[in-house]
């Protein structure tokens, strides 16, 4: 290598965008990207044997203090070889120096030299120097491993006379450091951190440092395995246990009970337990079996709305039919799709039973509205038309079946009189805990009429008149669970909900025969769908950047998986979020009906989806306001944490692990983290770009400020579409 | 009769309509009716009438309305079918106020419960009427035809989502687009902010989607800002506003990061020119005395998510002319009607709300000499069983719903009002009304004010041509 073959050209190259930058205006380089600048093509005068190793540049930000109108003068090594020199005459703003060099490998060994220090009646020539960067990586030159060797000439080379890295050289010297290298040994774990982080942003609230470690070192297989050998939790009962438990005043009827308990337990207990599968399955199984603290009716019952939400997290991983008689004699559904004292028909004053749940049982819970292949595409006649799973006189027949239901009260205390009026009572002398209990039926209040159930198709049923309640829902229930729609219909809308808006055909197949048999001949066990969807290829593989796969976060899973990765709790248990969760259109538990939060069928009306007629659920929630409001919140987030008390959040996220990352293994190594824990290794040259861009323009040059770094690089991730969208 | 020939009747039946001089608040009805003849001899589609000012405003009313209650038969022999039918459900006379004219048959009269004096007066002044059992239909349809089931009955009635998208679009779930949103495909060149054609005060809805409008959707309290964007420096930063301005829209090359940049990118033009905007329109605030309602309770407007909504409206169109808009769509909604249950606790505050809501939005409209530019007009899933279940009433199909404004021709009952009892020609069973007005034509009468023309009409409404009323006369 001849060094004289390539200084002079560039140290031009270096003045000549010097005054480029000037002429835009003040010298303000810090307000060009990072870019404009790494590919800059300079003059290429190398000879054909550096060909061979792509030709690089290293861009010092750099700014200078003046003596008698003369900057320090900055001199760049690589490996002892002069790369270039330059004069340093911005002052106030940061301004970037390119070197143009043949190549910069790991282990080079690089110099930045000050050379003309001089000090004398209170005026002092300095160099400060921001960071280094080679396009990609960057370093801060008060990382870790970088010193400062004091003195002239050879003196700065001598390993004598040594401080630790500064931005500041205050005397003539040397900022020393070693080029890092490509993959070291935390570099080579990183492929598989990657994919651990992203079947834990499938398949928990998000990636914490130690579950992205276990994991990654684990399998899938065993991984799932072990979360699902995790015992369920009663959280919210014993949340809203805990408040009953302080008194009558705390309980329905007292002035300090509260139905938001509900809310405050799912903040303290969803991103912290240990067992993420199951509560991340059961979130989404709420979606399906939505029963919502928006219906006023279940305001005075607390404990019955938390003991459907346990029962969820109890069920997740068990059989889809015991799920199904659970959710549906749960009191909590009773209430709020009013079969909880449905009547009997009454001829003679034209009374009907209530049709509400019996509908929604069909149309929501089990086997939707038209009759489905197992991959999920629907059954047409012989007119290509779709056939509806149902008539309205099976809704009619369906309602009589669950007539007769009311509270479970223990044998004997429910009586025909009290039928229509009755509930549990709840001070602490008179508990019974009816509201943890299962529906139960009073004979004269359940209609004996012959039901016929599915009528000219091959899973009609008749059930007999003069069956008992329990009897009818035995048979109701075992005909809907043996639907041949269940497969696809729920497991589709599991997919959506974990993994992918819109899955092949082929993949809700694959899902459709576990759910039909989990491989020892048992159907609808919930544990076997879960596991299969999640190992899926089709959920394993890292989409293609241009596909459709994967879908849009719903704000509430976002939010907890910021929770969760930076360990974020209440400081006083309030939770009082609200005022900035409200414009984002998701409230847990208060879905605006039995809907849900959004619809798994939505098309967004946009280019984007429509003419593929590609379902894309949660943007049915996502509008000016909502991208508006997420990007506030973010920047909460990042700069601290959610809700406001004494001048200081209330749920404050720690961001100590990142700050370790960052003083230990620099900015590609917070870069690498962040994206392994907010991204799940997906996050794209561009984003990586910006933050670093983001990181060094941090003005106060030390580490005093890398809390600054971590909040900037963090806020932005947050605000990022690449964060909303899960790939 | 062959195609061609009918489709040339149905063009002439529409040039009727609109190159009669009906359209008195147009500012040049008679130039744009000729230029409609033109255009209809040559077969093209007809330029809508744009002059002056107009904004249709949807009320939806979530979870399916039972109207049965909202308008009551109050004579005689007819409140006894109606209290026969509805049970424990049905008013008592004396809670019902009668109104003066309904344009119904002789010896029929009608009335409104007392939670709804607010609407009640808008009717009597006028500017607010009632269209009888109008619900979602392909065609008109007998009740033998719908027993006997077939193409000709709507897809998936009494389904919540599917019959909501239905009144919104005319299609079940899964609905490209609304008929509100394709009206606005027609008018929105028309506006100097085409962007804002389409306005949605209460979430995404079918309803506002064209085939080429988009919905844009404003917060009960206005646009929405990204603080962080006009902060000079944030987090040691000079560049932190600069740099989300990158993140944010930097679009991917999927889909879904392709539509979430796009929304960003909707929102930041939008937010800088409403937020002006909006902070000049003169609308009062909403009254923060409490109101007490017939039934003994109150509620108070400020803290009421319908009038909150109805309020931006009000500052949108009030805004509307100064930012150079002609022709305006928007929704607000108000859910809770879905009275499977405790009906007769629930349904006086449903009432109380929407009355209450609408009276102050009609006010304030007058106040700032806007009422004839707007047409109020409700939605609703479907109607509702004349049977009770004991506590409330279920799933149905034809309901009664108001339209209110300056250019409504109230004190009127439109369509022909069914007899409310059990086993009519009008009854497919348990009191599930068989709608005798379609929304089709319910919407063309509002797109026909709007100021689109017949053939125009036939594109927002592909089933028009099955109905015979085109204009149903509710509106000047």
């Amino acid at each position: 290598m001849k060094p004289s073959s390539f200084l002079r050209p560039h140290a031009a190259s270096a003045v000549l965008l010097l005054a480029l930058l000037a002429g835009c205006g003040g010298g303000n380089a810090g307000a060009v990207h990072a870019d404009a600048l790494a590919p800059t093509p300079s003059v290429n005068t190398l000879a054909t044997a550096q060909a061979a190793a792509a030709p690089g540049v290293l861009t010092v930000r750099a700014k200078g203090s003046l003596y008698a109108g003369v900057g320090p003068v900055m001199v760049v090594r690589v490996n002892q070889q002069v790369v270039g020199s330059v004069e340093v005459k911005n002052t106030a703003d940061w301004a970037d120096y390119p070197f143009s060099l043949p190549a910069l490998r790991g282990g080079d060994q690089v110099d930045v030299v000050f050379t003309n220090d001089i000090a004398a009646n209170g005026v002092d020539r300095n160099l400060h120097i921001a960071s280094l960067s080679d396009g990609t990586t960057v370093l801060l030159p008060f990382t870790t491993g970088i010193i400062i060797d004091r003195g002239s000439g050879t003196a700065a080379f001598d390993g004598l006379d040594l401080l630790p890295g500064s931005s500041t050289l205050a005397s003539n010297g040397a900022l020393r450091l070693t080029w890092p290298s490509g993959p070291d040994s935390a570099a080579s774990a990183l492929p598989r951190r990657k994919e651990a982080a992203r079947l834990l942003l499938q398949a928990s609230f998000g990636p914490t440092p130690a579950t992205v470690d276990a994991l990654a070192a684990s399998t899938d297989a065993s991984w799932i395995a072990a979360q699902m050998a995790l015992p369920a939790t009663s959280d919210f009962v014993n949340a809203v246990q805990a408040r009953y438990n302080l008194g009558d005043a705390y309980r329905p009827g007292g002035d300090q009970y509260d139905p938001s308990e509900m809310a405050r337990a799912f903040w303290r207990t969803a991103p912290a337990a240990p067992d993420q599968l199951r509560k991340r399955t059961a979130f989404a199984l709420h979606h399906i079996f939505m029963v919502s603290q928006v219906d006023a009716n279940l305001w005075f019952h607390s404990r019955a709305y938390a003991h459907y939400l346990d029962l969820l997290d109890r069920h997740a991983f068990g059989n889809f039919r015991t799920l199904l008689e659970e959710m549906a004699l749960s009191p909590a559904m009773g209430i709020y799709l009013s079969h909880l004292r449905n009547r009997k028909e009454d001829p003679s004053s034209n009374r009907m039973p209530d049709e509400n749940f019996a509908r929604e049982l069909m149309q929501l819970f089990t086997i939707g509205l038209q009759e489905l292949n197992p991959d999920g595409s629907p059954k047409l006649d012989s007119a290509g038309q779709p056939i509806e799973t149902y008539r309205n006189a099976d809704v009619m027949a369906l309602a009589k079946v669950f007539t007769g239901f009311t509270w479970g009260f223990p044998d004997g205390q429910m009586t025909n009189d009290k039928f229509g009026w009755l509930d549990p009572t709840y001070t602490a002398a008179a508990d019974q805990r009816v509201d943890l209990q299962r529906m139960k039926p009073l004979a004269d209040q359940h209609s004996t009429a012959e039901k016929k159930l599915f009528t000219g198709k091959p899973w009609a049923v008749t059930l007999p008149a003069g069956s008992s309640a329990q009897a009818d829902v035995k048979a109701a229930l075992d005909t809907l669970f043996q639907h041949p729609n269940v497969g696809p219909f729920i497991g589709r809308q599991l997919i959506q909900q974990l993994v992918t808006s819109q899955p092949s055909a082929a993949y809700v197949g694959r899902v459709t025969a576990v759910f039909d048999n989990n491989g020892a001949g048992v159907r609808g066990d919930l544990g076997a769908v879960v596991r299969a969807i999640l190992l899926d290829a089709e959920a394993r593989t890292v989409p293609d950047p241009t596909s459709a796969d994967g879908k849009l976060r719903e704000p509430v899973l976002g939010l907890l998986h910021w929770m969760r990765t930076f360990g974020a709790s209440s400081i006083n248990g309030r939770y009082r979020m609200g005022w900035q969760l409200d414009p984002l259109g998701e409230t847990p538990f208060r879905a605006p009906s039995v809907f849900g939060y959004f619809r798994p069928g939505h098309v967004p009306p946009t280019a984007a989806f429509a003419p593929r007629r590609a379902t894309a659920p949660e943007f049915q929630i996502l509008d000016e306001n909502s991208v508006a409001a997420w990007a506030n919140l973010a920047e909460a987030m990042g700069a601290g944490g959610l809700g406001w008390v004494d001048n200081t959040p209330e749920v404050p996220g720690d961001y100590s692990h990142l700050l370790r990352v960052l003083t230990n293994a620099g900015v590609r190594g917070l870069l690498d983290e962040i994206d392994v824990l907010l991204l799940g290794g997906r996050m794209s040259a561009g984003l990586r770009r910006t933050l670093t861009d983001a990181v060094v323009s941090v003005e106060e040059a030390s580490t005093r400020s890398h809390l600054d770094r971590v909040r900037l690089a963090v806020f932005l991730t947050l605000a990022s579409p690449e964060f909303r969208i899960q790939r | 009769m062959n195609a061609s020939r009918r489709h040339f009747l149905r063009q002439s039946c529409g040039l009727a309509a609109t190159a009669a001089p009906l359209l008195p608040g147009f500012d040049t009805p008679l130039a744009m009716g000729l230029a409609g003849i033109g255009a209809l001899a040559a077969g093209q589609a007809v330029a809508a009438d744009t002059s002056g000012y107009r904004a249709l405003v949807c009320l939806y009313l979530a979870g399916g309305n039972d109207a049965h209650n909202w308008i009551v038969p109050t004579d005689s022999a007819s409140h006894l079918d109606y209290t026969r039918a509805r049970g424990p459900l049905a008013w008592p006379a004396q809670q019902l106020q009668t109104l003066s004219s309904t344009g119904q048959a002789a010896g029929r009269s009608f009335g409104m419960p007392l939670e709804l004096a607010p609407m009640r007066k808008w009717y009597e002044a006028g500017k607010l009427a009632v269209l009888s059992n109008v619900g979602a239909l392909v065609r008109p349809l007998t009740k033998a035809e719908y027993t006997a089931g077939g193409a000709a009955v709507p897809p998936k009635l009494y389904s919540h989502n599917d019959q909501q998208s239905f009144w919104q679009s005319l299609a079940p779930e899964g609905a490209a687009s609304g008929w509100g949103g394709r009206m606005g495909d027609l008018l929105q060149s028309a506006n100097a902010q085409p962007l804002l054609t389409s306005v949605s005060a209460s979430g995404n809805a079918i309803f506002l989607t064209g085939r080429s409008v988009q919905q844009y959707q404003l917060g009960e309290s206005g646009p929405i800002r990204i603080d962080a964007l006009g902060k000079d420096r944030m987090m040691g930063s000079a560049q932190t506003s600069a740099l989300l301005r990158r993140v944010l829209l930097a679009g991917g090359s999927d889909p879904f990061q392709a539509d979430y940049v796009r929304l960003t990118q909707r929102s930041l033009d939008t937010t800088a020119l409403l937020g002006t905007a909006l902070a000049n329109a003169a609308v009062p605030a909403l009254p923060t005395t409490p109101i007490t309602l017939a039934s003994g309770s109150s509620l108070r407007l400020d803290q009421e998510g319908l009038a909150k909504q109805l309020r931006i409206v009000a500052q949108m169109i009030a805004a509307g002319p100064g930012l150079g808009m002609r022709r305006q769509v928007f929704m607000v909604s108000a859910g809770g009607f879905d009275t499977h249950a405790n009906q007769r606790r629930d349904q006086p505050l449903l009432m109380a709300r929407v009355a209450s809501s609408v009276d102050w939005f009609l006010t304030a409209l007058q106040g700032a000499g806007l009422l004839d530019r707007m047409t109020l007009f409700t939605a609703s899933d479907f109607g509702r069983t004349l049977t009770s279940n004991g506590q409330g009433s279920d799933h149905g199909w034809g309901s009664h719903h108001f339209i209110a404004g300056g250019a409504v021709k109230g004190c009127a009952i439109y369509g022909n009002f069914p007899v409310t009892a059990l086993g009519t020609s009008t009854d497919v069973d348990n009191g599930r009304l068989l709608p005798t007005t379609s929304v089709t034509e319910y919407a063309a009468t509002l797109g026909r004010w709007m100021g689109l023309g017949r053939s125009e009409l036939d594109t927002v409404l592909p089933n028009l041509g099955n109905f015979a009323a085109p204009d149903l006369g509710f509106l000047a």
